[in-house]
């Protein structure tokens, strides 16, 4: 059971990075605050993305 | 681009009172309006807009400037990433060391994550808005 | 489509794929309009020229979320038009720029116009506030439409209305109230 436990958490790191790069570089194109959504997506998943996705992608353009 | 009408707003009907207008009013407060701009603007917006000379920049200057501002952006894109990954590494370490430590802390902490989010979200909204509402000299 | 039509969508379309030289040409062919729209919403040179720098930069950036559909002049204006807003807000009254009377002398100045010259009707028109005067430029005089102008603005369609309404009203009362020193004779 610890083996599994162990490559989930070794996924995590990578999977909230790419999250919180790719809110960086999107929020920064079109977004006032792309370091909150930066961390906000090292925090958490996949909360921020459907935030990020109703209220800058959709909304605003 | 000019006269591209409201068809949106079609189909409108008059609401009590006639404080909407409807759909011809609207085209005709906008024919006026427009007509009273003509009369009072437009010729001397004309005539100062072919006295007005911009120094164009050069095409090759112009080049540069793209060039340099692409190479200054994506230097600081990068270096601001790096610190993102910096930075990410420890937060993301210091959750799941948390998550082992104490789950109930762990979920505590999501959840204040969360809803502080969603506030900050919600307060630089109404500031924003508030800001635009209020974008008067 | 026009063989210029044709060249300039290529164009375009390039330069939104990453061409440094194509993207230079349409900043370069763009210029004089959009200098000429800042000069004229901004009524201030110096704020004008500043931010006709900043559009460009901006351009750049974001040349790649260009749809290739949309008109570039478009484009451009409306980065302009949100830069010179968010400048607004954020200063609110902090006078970073000159005196309004001075940028108006510098703009006489630069258009060789004399003080007697200069209509009236442009003294009235950089009366206003900006938020009632870009709403009347953008329809009026460039011709576009309500919904554009309250999505560069980020105010509702009927708030369009009313300030082009409201700053209609204005104009005509400071400039027939003026026992008809009527503007724009030859």
């Amino acid at each position: 059971m610890d083996d599994v436990k162990i490559w989930v958490l070794a996924g995590v790191i990578p999977l909230m990075l790419c999250q919180s790069t790719w809110l960086y570089t999107d929020a920064r194109k079109r977004s006032r605050y792309p370091w909150f959504w930066a961390i906000w997506g090292l925090i958490q998943c996949p909360m921020p993305l459907l935030f990020y996705w109703l209220i800058v992608r959709r909304k605003r353009r | 681009m000019t006269g591209r009408r409201l068809e949106r707003n079609s189909g409108e009907t008059r609401k009590g009172g006639g404080f909407r207008k409807t759909q011809p009013e609207k085209r005709a407060t906008e024919e006026e309006e427009a007509k009273a701009f003509e009369e009072l603007l437009g010729e001397p917006l004309r005539g100062w807009d072919e006295r007005i000379e911009p120094s164009v920049p050069h095409l090759l200057e112009l080049e540069e400037l793209v060039t340099r501002h692409r190479e200054e952006s994506s230097r600081k894109l990068w270096r601001d990433l790096f610190m993102l990954w910096l930075l990410g590494i420890l937060v993301i370490s210091g959750m799941i060391l948390l998550y082992r430590w104490n789950v109930i802390a762990f979920a505590v902490l999501q959840a204040l994550a969360a809803a502080g989010a969603v506030l900050f979200l919600a307060v630089s909204s109404r500031k924003n808005r508030e800001a635009k509402r209020r974008w008067t000299t | 489509m026009s063989a210029n039509e044709l060249e300039a969508s290529a164009q375009i379309r390039l330069a939104v794929r990453g061409d440094t030289k194509a993207l230079a040409s349409l900043l370069h062919d763009h210029y004089a309009l959009l200098y000429k729209y800042m000069l004229k919403i901004t009524m201030n040179k110096a704020l004008a020229e500043d931010l006709v720098q900043e559009t460009m930069l901006k351009a750049i950036e974001r040349i790649g979320t260009f749809q290739a559909k949309a008109k570039f002049s478009t484009w451009l204006i409306s980065i302009a038009t949100r830069l010179y807003m968010d400048e607004m807000r954020r200063k609110g009254r902090e006078r970073k720029w000159q005196s309004d009377e001075q940028a108006l002398q510098a703009i006489r100045f630069d258009a060789a116009m004399s003080r007697e010259e200069w209509p009236s009707a442009l003294d009235a028109l950089a009366g206003l506030p900006p938020d009632v005067r870009v709403p009347i430029m953008l329809k009026h005089y460039y011709g576009y439409s309500y919904e554009e102008i309250a999505q560069w603005l980020d105010i509702p369609l009927g708030t369009v209305r009313s300030r082009l309404h409201n700053g209609l009203s204005r104009l005509r009362k400071e400039l027939n109230d003026d026992d008809g020193t009527q503007t724009g004779t030859k």
